[in-house]
């Protein structure tokens, strides 16, 4: 668990960080979003002592991260940030192997780790690891970015805009591919990001700031369904609440018995995995009101219709 | 990045001026301090040419052979950035590049047994090293222009002339005096080494200085042609930055 | 006909019309009476008919067709290469005709007619060389091999005739001025070099230190090479007059003391602000993920910056070395020894043979020195490539 306690941070008059209290639990993605300047950044850089804080502690587990010498600190911690920063110089293989290197890791195990980070992150071996990193495509020096990031088995990791940089195609695929790796390892993530699709689609958590203060931390369904008035609202959007709301949730936990319609064979339909955002979007395209929904082995497991949308994504209270 | 040298603003240049005056104008009543270093029996003051000569012909040697060579470099290097000199331009980067290895007192040296002595060698090898630094520059301010910039001009109906004379020569020009600027410092010092194949310069100063042991004169002459090359160089500096953009 | 003309390189019909010019026109060698006096130019056509000319000519030719008419880099690389080392032969094999029924001291020069060929088949050569785009190193060792050539031809004998190698075999001393050149340049750049790469990075970290270096170090810069020897001489004399043990270990007024001070300080500049243009360069990105990924100070310096920075460094070493090179030479004027001694003696006694026999190996050196530090720097940025 990473607990920030009371965490001011000054440059001159200005607080970048004004007496922020922050809990993330261990396996969960926790969101920092906010505009640009806000202090989301500073925050995360308190975690791995990038920047000291004025004020306040940050524990990790417990224990207080200033016990320890900040270098031996950040080779525990991953991390990962926009323009993903690769060493230019060295191959793909040594720049994952860099922290690795640093904690004194035999070539064996090295070696080993660098195999199976690029298998995790669907890169082949030989085709990659010799390259230099401008010889990659900015996804793929992302993914690198990422498995330098996971090079010593950190128990938490710190992105700070990882995806800023990227294509939204790119950006989709890189996200869906993180999260499936953070469930995989159990780690702790915390994410900078101003992109609120971005933080609804990866959060388990997300902290809205502004101006140095925490203004809302919730569950991205609690924060699309209650945000405080003002700058957090805006920051959800109006009505495009909606269709974020909806994006939340996958077909298959709402969707109604086949047997409620009369589906026949021109009936379009959607996998069960597919988000209720998608369903709507169908529905509109094929301008048809029922949607037969498929399981994984391509079976009709149910049906969604759009008067079921209508009333899920509605406004609450 | 830019940063004030004191010896580059205004009143930096006018102390450079005033002092430049007095070495020159009042060098007789530099004895007394002078004298000391003078070996005895030995003046100490250069009294073959009078130091007003010296200056004039020194920058006169500089002042010709860089306008020529200003000229010829900047149409040399407008050629060959045009369609018309493609196939000189690979040559020519690479040579401007590799001349610049050429050692200045090399130049002068070669162009003795080519001309002789006097002030011709100096003034050709002033020239065709002169050329070298403001080519460069020319053609980098050329490229220095964004291509957006050309295309907004071609797209606005600007003809060649048009576009060459109200957007990229402006544009290039502080590059361009940059160049120039290089090339007048270095030939302020080719110059000096000059007066060893008879040229007319400050050089014969120092060089007597030192072919008689006469610290007096070396200093004097020394301290004459340093102050001058600081005076240009700030003076183009401001130059250079009148005429930057940003 | 007006196709065959669209097809023609423009450099290269321009060459080889100024070579074929040069070649009719401009005397390829000169009968002196003696080693000072002036002499007479010899033409081609007084040349032509010997053997080692018909093997020239003809090549010659070749090589200009090439350059002109055909696109194929090689050939044009080869057969320019080739022309030049045939008539360095040709000239050899044509002097001991030359000096036959010519009194003892009689000499035969190179003559203007042969030094613009010189230029104009460099030219075509280079040329050929850029557009072939051969990587760093295969280029580098092209280079010497075709240098080497050269250099064998001439050992073993074939000008022996000419006045310039009479002239350098007159010189005992020819190599340890050579040695010497290379020490004075060395002995300066690298104290410069210790102490500028240091004072480089600290300007890139304060902008203070920046602001008070850097306006200093330039303004060295303006002050000519002579000014700057003549002006040093002074106190480095009054030195050496004060405390006469100092004179012992070399520290007086005149010879290398004031150009090896003058040296340190011009070299302090370029060293000094490429350090820090390289580390401004740095990105941002990269230092802080060394940074945030548990790298230490030392390890970031070593590891991350220095590698990164080192091409911009280099190109400060190169207009370092290559200067230097050059300014040994002046040097040579208040006796700091190295090839300027030649070129000064020769200029003093109108010798130009002495004078070519200073100035030629100073470019050659700083022809070299640019090279291999172009070499240098392209293959470090291949690494980040």
């Amino acid at each position: 668990m990473i607990e920030l306690n009371n965490l001011t941070r000054s440059f001159g008059d200005h607080k970048a960080v004004d007496n922020l209290n922050l809990k993330v639990e261990t396996g969960e993605i926790c969101a920092l979003i906010g505009t640009s300047g806000c202090g989301k950044s500073t925050t995360l850089k308190m975690i791995n002592r990038l920047i000291e804080p004025s004020s306040g502690t940050v524990l990790i587990d417990g224990e207080d991260i200033r016990n320890q010498p900040p270098e031996q600190l950040r080779r525990k911690i991953g991390y990962a940030i926009q323009g993903v920063g690769l060493f230019p110089h060295r191959s793909v293989y040594e720049n994952i192997a860099t922290v690795p290197r640093l904690l004194g890791w035999s070539s064996e195990k090295i070696d080993a780790r660098v195999h199976e980070l690029l298998e995790l992150l669907k890169m082949d071996f030989d085709s990659f690891a010799h390259r230099k990193p401008n010889r990659l495509s900015g996804g793929e020096q992302q993914r690198i970015g990422v498995a330098r990031a996971l090079a010593a088995n950190p128990d938490l990791m710190l992105m700070d805009e990882p995806f800023g940089a990227l294509d939204p195609l790119t950006r989709e695929r890189l996200q869906l591919e993180l999260k499936q790796i953070q469930k995989l390892l159990g780690i702790t993530i915390i994410l900078v990001t101003h992109d609120i699709e971005e933080a609804i689609r990866l959060a388990d958590r997300i902290a809205v700031m502004d101006g140095g203060r925490l203004l809302q931390q919730a569950t991205p369904e609690e924060l699309l369904r209650n945000p405080r008035e003002g700058f957090v609202s805006n920051l959800v959007g109006g009505e495009e609440r909606a269709l974020r709301l909806l994006s939340l949730r996958s077909i298959g936990d709402l969707m109604e018995p086949a047997e409620c319609f009369e589906l026949n064979a021109t009936t379009p339909s959607i996998e069960a995995s597919a988000t209720l955002r998608d369903a709507l979007a169908r529905q509109i395209w094929q301008q048809s009101p029922v949607l037969r929904v498929t399981g994984e082995n391509g079976d009709t497991c149910g049906a969604i219709s759009m008067e079921r949308l209508l009333s899920l994504g509605q406004r609450p209270g | 990045m830019k940063f004030q040298q004191p010896l580059r603003n205004w009143g930096g240049s006018l102390v450079i001026l005033c002092l430049l005056l007095y070495l020159t104008l009042g060098a007789n009543s530099l004895e007394p301090l002078l004298g000391p270093l003078a070996p005895e029996n030995a003046p100490a003051i250069y009294a073959r040419n009078s130091f007003i000569d010296l200056v004039g012909w020194h920058l006169l040697l500089v002042l010709i052979a860089i306008s020529a060579a200003a000229v010829i470099a900047i149409l040399a290097a407008l050629f060959v950035s045009r369609p018309v000199g493609a196939d000189f331009l690979p040559l020519a980067r690479s040579l401007a590049n590799l001349g610049q290895t050429l050692p200045p007192v090399a130049v002068l040296a070669l162009a003795v047994p080519a001309v002789g002595f006097g002030s011709w060698p100096t003034l050709i090898a002033l020239f065709l090293y002169g050329l070298l630094p403001i080519f460069e520059n020319t053609l980098a301010g050329l490229g220095s222009v964004p291509t957006t910039v050309k295309d907004a001009a071609r797209g606005l109906g600007m003809s060649p002339l048009q576009r060459f004379w109200q957007v990229e020569l402006p544009l290039a020009l502080p590059l361009i005096i940059t160049g120039i600027r290089l090339s007048v410092i270095i030939s302020i010092g080719t110059a000096t080494i000059g007066s060893t194949v008879a040229a007319k310069g400050l050089g014969e100063v120092i060089i007597a200085g030192i072919l008689t042991d006469n610290l007096a004169f070396v200093l004097h002459g020394g301290l004459i042609v340093a102050l001058m090359a600081m005076l240009l160089d700030g003076l183009f500096v401001k130059l250079e930055r009148r005429f930057a953009t940003v | 006909m007006l196709s065959v003309l669209r097809r023609v390189d423009r450099l290269g019909l321009t060459l080889s019309l100024a070579s074929t010019l040069t070649l009719v026109l401009l005397p390829l060698v000169n009968l002196q009476p003696n080693r000072i006096l002036p002499g007479q130019g010899v033409a081609l056509s007084q040349l032509w008919q010997q053997n080692s000319f018909l093997l020239f000519l003809p090549l010659f030719l070749l090589a200009l067709l090439s350059a002109t008419f055909s696109r194929r880099l090689w050939p044009r690389a080869m057969m320019s290469a080739a022309a030049l080392l045939l008539l360095i032969i040709a000239l050899g094999n044509s002097t001991t005709l030359l000096l036959e029924d010519q009194p003892p001291f009689a000499r035969v020069s190179l003559g203007s007619g042969f030094w613009t060929l010189l230029l104009l088949l460099g030219l075509l050569m280079t040329d050929a060389l850029i557009k072939l785009q051969i990587a760093p190193l295969p280029r580098l060792a092209l280079v010497a091999i075709y240098l080497s050539a050269i250099f064998t031809l001439l050992a073993s004998g074939l000008w022996d005739q000419i006045s310039l190698m009479l002239e350098y075999h007159n010189q005992e001393r020819f190599w340890q001025q050579g040695g010497r050149h290379l020490l004075l340049v060395a002995g300066s750049i690298l104290p410069a070099l210790l102490i500028g790469v240091p004072l480089g990075i600290r300007c890139h970290r304060s902008p203070r230190v920046r602001a008070a270096i850097l306006p200093v170090l330039s303004l060295l810069q303006t002050i000519p090479s002579l000014a700057m020897f003549g002006l040093l001489m002074i106190p480095l004399s009054l030195l050496a007059t004060s405390f006469p043990l100092l004179s012992e270990f070399g520290i007086r007024g005149i010879g290398a003391a004031p150009a090896l001070l003058a040296l340190f300080l011009y070299s302090l500049l370029p060293i000094v602000s490429n350090t820090a243009a390289g580390f401004d360069g740095l990105d941002p990105a990269v230092l802080q993920a060394a940074k945030g990924m548990g790298m230490n100070q030392r390890q970031r310096l070593w590891q991350v910056e220095l590698p990164l920075a080192l091409p911009v460094m280099l190109s400060g070493l190169r207009i370092v070395l290559t200067m230097n090179i050059g300014l040994v030479a002046v040097a040579g004027l208040i006796g700091g020894g190295g090839y300027g001694t030649y070129i000064f003696q020769g200029l003093g006694q109108t010798a130009t043979d002495l004078v070519l026999l200073g100035t030629l190996p100073t470019i050659l050196l700083a022809f070299i020195a640019a090279m291999a530090i172009d070499t240098l720097i392209a293959l470090t940025q291949r690494e980040t490539r």
